[in-house]
């Protein structure tokens, strides 16, 4: 899943970040291979074997010993989880498409939406006395 | 109440206010810039169709439609909605340049021809209202990140989850990472 969604960026990828369901060695030996750094918070029992994959050694490790460090990136994720949830809040959590080719377009029209709607209330914020 | 959050109230107020307007001048703003998606005429068909024209003239443009359904999906509308609002509202029809309500089956085809690359276009349109120059994501990521370090908020202490309550994210980062993010959910 993560692999297809990360195969479509073409540019390297720089700190990826992702909740403990994308934590397998598989993803962050992708990650790392296409010029990426992993941050999937581990949960506590894994364990930091690398079985074959130096990457994952290296992430849970750095977890490990510098929770600050790894917090220090990892708490950007809470500003996509927001715009996610704005959306979603504002204007359904479903569409109203069936195929998989409107379900696109629809999708691509409610981001457009969104983004007036942010840009709309910038310019209020900037107007209002 | 503090000044800033009684001033952002007020911008919250005045959006609810007059969001449908608002909304309409913006898209106003930014689709003459946007150019014709494929397989839309400039003009509708007027007068006696030429010697090899063929089909049904074509009663709707692309930008009226884009307008109709920037609107729709701003404010939250669903197809039936949307023709309900079109047909009784005339002043609104008139300002986005539609002569008479297009069916709801009209607007579902509508969105159906508008591409996505096009699509992709419009949203970079809209973005680069926000974007600051040409500063990439990562750059402004590892910006922000220094920035932060170099404030000296460091917590003390190795053990244990260090969550995010040590220290706040600043305003600039926030809403950059927030632009960016919808930038990035439009692209992928």
């Amino acid at each position: 899943m993560l692999r297809t969604l990360l195969d479509r960026m073409e540019a390297p990828l720089g700190p990826v970040l992702g909740d403990a369901a994308y934590a397998g060695r598989r993803n962050v030996t992708y990650v790392a291979d296409r010029g990426g750094e992993p941050y999937f918070p581990p949960k506590f029992r894994w364990t930091a074997r690398a079985e074959g994959h130096a990457a994952w050694r290296r992430m849970v490790l750095r977890y490990r010993h510098h929770p600050e460090l790894f917090h220090e990136t990892y708490r950007f994720r809470a500003n996509v989880e927001g715009a996610f949830s704005a959306i979603k809040r504002h204007q359904g959590a479903f569409l109203r498409a069936r195929s998989a080719v409107m379900q696109r377009r629809e999708a691509g029209w409610r981001m457009i939406a969104r983004n007036v709607d942010l840009l709309a209330r910038a310019r209020a914020a900037r107007e209002t006395p | 109440m503090p000044e800033d959050r009684r001033a952002a109230y007020r911008a919250y107020d005045r959006v609810r206010r007059h969001e449908l307007e608002i909304v309409t001048r913006l898209l106003e703003e930014v689709l003459p810039e946007m150019p014709k998606p494929r397989g839309w005429s400039h003009q509708p068909l007027v007068g006696r169709p030429g010697p090899h024209r063929r089909g049904r003239p074509e009663r709707f443009t692309w930008e009226p439609m884009a307008k109709a359904l920037g609107l729709m999906h701003a404010l939250g509308w669903d197809y039936r909605q949307a023709e309900g609002n079109l047909w009784v509202a005339s002043d609104l029809r008139r300002q986005i340049g539609l002569e008479e309500a297009p069916s709801r089956m009209t607007l579902w085809r509508a969105e159906r021809r508008f591409s996505e690359e096009w699509l992709r276009e419009l949203n970079e349109k809209v973005l680069a209202a926000f974007k600051k120059k040409s500063v990439t994501l990562a750059e402004e990521f590892e910006r922000s990140r220094r920035t932060r370090r170099g404030s000296g908020n460091t917590r003390g202490g190795s053990g244990g989850r260090s969550d995010s309550g040590g220290g706040s994210p600043s305003d600039s980062s926030a809403s950059s990472m927030s632009s960016a993010s919808a930038e990035e959910k439009d692209g992928g």
